[in-house]
């Protein structure tokens, strides 16, 4: 189990190493990027002076070290359009997108579980195909378009919900479902395949042999036994909908990190677009690394491959 | 013998019953090309062909519609229709591009990752990992700002991202052929690694390649549509639905249709692409079936 967790802490290492890389090169593409770091109205001599500050005459491997210096330390530069530190417009902006896909996908949890079960135990019934349906429909629907349909319905016709802005519960009802959906069709599949194997194991067959009533046997014994890769995939799809927020946050209006995003893009805010994207790509690959081990307690079996 | 094996996969007895969703998937997909490749034919009006005195028109079966305009008209004057039947172009672009590149790159790299083995494996394989874990939309943003928007920034975008899905299938399925029978025969009667690969793997790993890759012209699809919303995939003034679908967004209380109908484009061929892909799939192979 040691030999695994340290085998799987060096994969992760490298995998920051490698992706910091990736991100540096594609960072660098452009040539030259002191022209998006700097305000139109830049002089000569700026652009000059930032070119030294960023070390930009140096070979490229060491600019690579100062770009990992800055990010290390927490330097990810100053926004254009708020003349922040782009670190703090990210952290103040954190809390929002986490309150998001947390309750996205504890709805997306709530409403999957119990129908996938039902999906498993009413195999080509009704119920199996409604969950079929939803899971085509959740893995199809562009989730910008089903946000907008959601505010035509709820907001424009109906009037019950606000379409956009960010304060009490009411403000969180419909971006979450716009953003949960995707992942109720994907835990629904999962939960509903994982059920079906283990309902066909020995310990299930024995369970209903020794006489316990069928409710224990499927919500206890076997539920618990399907859920393994199921958490494990719920963990990676949060890691998702932390980045697909993106679109839902711009819809409706909501303050996080993902608006943020997209307003980096229209004010085209290169500094604010790139920390974004190093810090998301290191919680990626962070959770990951988290989920794996917590697998590994969750599921004994995974410590003797 | 490979052939004979490749046949039975492909055209075999698999190709059973058909159901009614799979039909209407592919009357959707049918017309979705058709709409793509003959699109100027089709649409009654240029997409771009701007008509003020014509703005706003609600779809023809509302009050007030015309039925010159049967899904009415943007802020522009411009008819939706139109607009939705040459956006099928842009999106057709796109998939064809991002489906044929990401599936050759990754299928060559799969196939050698798989076969060949060693440390050409562990790194295709550590390139396949992270590519699969990085947040792709906001890597596309980053592109968007440094190159500005462009088709040319959607299409690398779609094939950096697909072609590690390729390639983790092909790897896969490569590994399950390398030690079967008819492989290590014709190593043994001295056929090159080449022709082996060319002649033996790849024709046995088209089949589940050909499922991957209708479930990913739906996954382009989106996430071009998406990128597009979002200012980061196809510039103005081209008819791409997601663009259509962001247009409207700010009218929904005065011009609904604006944003819904390009939305339903979207959504039908995606949905018809996954209906066909998870059929397919199932008549190839089985084993991969999730639901």
């Amino acid at each position: 189990m040691t030999r695994y967790l340290i085998n799987r802490l060096t994969q992760g290492i490298i995998a920051l190493f490698l992706s910091s890389v990736l991100v540096f090169i594609l960072l660098r593409m452009t040539g030259d990027p002191t022209l998006l770091l700097l305000t139109p109205d830049a002089t000569l001599a700026d652009v000059a002076a930032l070119r030294v500050q960023l070390g930009l005459d140096q070979p490229y491997p060491v600019q690579y070290f100062l770009f990992m210096r800055n990010i290390l330390q927490g330097d990810f530069g100053n926004s254009l359009f708020y003349h922040r530190p782009v670190l703090d417009l990210i952290a103040a902006r954190f809390p929002a997108t986490l309150l998001l896909a947390i309750t996205a996908n504890a709805l997306g949890m709530a409403i999957a579980l119990p129908f996938g079960v039902i999906a498993a135990t009413h195999r080509e019934k009704w119920q199996d195909t409604m969950a079929k349906v939803t899971a085509i429909l959740g893995q199809s629907l562009p989730n910008f378009w089903l946000g907008i349909v959601l505010i035509q319905i709820f907001s424009v016709w109906l009037g019950w919900l606000p379409s956009s802005g960010y304060g009490s519960l009411k403000f969180l009802i419909l971006p979450a479902v716009a953003l949960g959906f995707g992942s109720v069709a994907a835990i629904l599949r999962l939960t509903r395949s994982s059920m079906l194997d283990v309902l066909s194991a020995d310990y299930i067959r024995l369970a209903r042999i020794k006489g316990l009533p069928e409710r224990l046997v499927i919500w206890k014994h076997a539920l618990r036994n399907a859920l393994i890769p199921v958490v494990t995939f719920a963990g990676i799809y949060f890691v998702r909908t932390l980045a697909g927020s993106v679109v839902v946050e711009t819809i409706f209006a909501w303050p996080g990190v993902g608006r943020l995003a997209y307003e980096a893009v229209v004010r085209r805010d290169f500094p604010v677009e790139q920390g974004i994207l190093i810090l998301f790509t290191a919680l990626f690959i962070l959770f990951n690394l988290m989920i794996d081990i917590i697998y590994l307690f969750l599921d004994p079996r995974v410590k003797l491959r | 013998m490979n052939k004979v094996f490749h046949k039975r996969r492909l055209f075999g007895k698999r190709f059973g019953k058909v159901n009614p969703g799979v039909v209407i998937s592919l009357v959707i997909l049918a017309g979705f090309i058709i709409c793509g490749i003959f699109a100027p034919f089709i649409a009654p009006y240029s997409p771009t062909n701007i008509n003020l005195g014509d703005a706003l028109k609600p779809p023809a079966f509302q009050a007030g519609g015309d039925v010159h305009y049967p899904l009415g008209t943007d802020r522009l004057g411009r008819d939706v229709l139109s607009r939705i039947i040459f956006g099928a172009r842009v999106s057709l672009q796109v998939a064809a591009i991002g489906v044929v590149a990401s599936g050759i790159i990754g299928l060559t790299l799969g196939v050698i990752s798989g076969y060949k083995g060693g440390w050409i494996d562990i790194i295709i394989q550590r390139a396949v990992d992270i590519m699969l874990g990085l947040p792709m939309i906001l890597i596309a943003m980053v592109l968007a700002i440094i190159f500005g928007a462009s088709i040319l920034n959607v299409a690398f975008v779609l094939i950096i991202i697909f072609w590690a899905t390729f390639a983790r299938q092909s790897r896969a399925e490569t590994l399950k052929l390398r030690n079967l029978d008819f492989v290590t025969l014709a190593r043994t009667s001295g056929t090159s690694d080449f022709i082996i690969i060319l002649r033996h793997i790849v024709p046995n790993v088209m089949g589940s390649m050909l499922v991957l890759a209708t479930l990913n012209v739906g996954a382009t699809i989106t996430l071009e549509a998406t990128l597009s919303f979002l200012g980061a995939g196809i510039p103005p003034p081209a008819p791409s639905w997601g663009l259509m679908t962001a247009d409207g967004r700010d009218m929904v209380v005065t011009a609904w249709w604006l944003s819904f109908m390009p939305g339903v484009a979207i959504s039908l061929v995606v949905l018809a692409c996954n209906v066909f892909g998870d059929w397919l799939r199932d008549r190839l192979d089985p084993k991969l079936r999730t639901i």
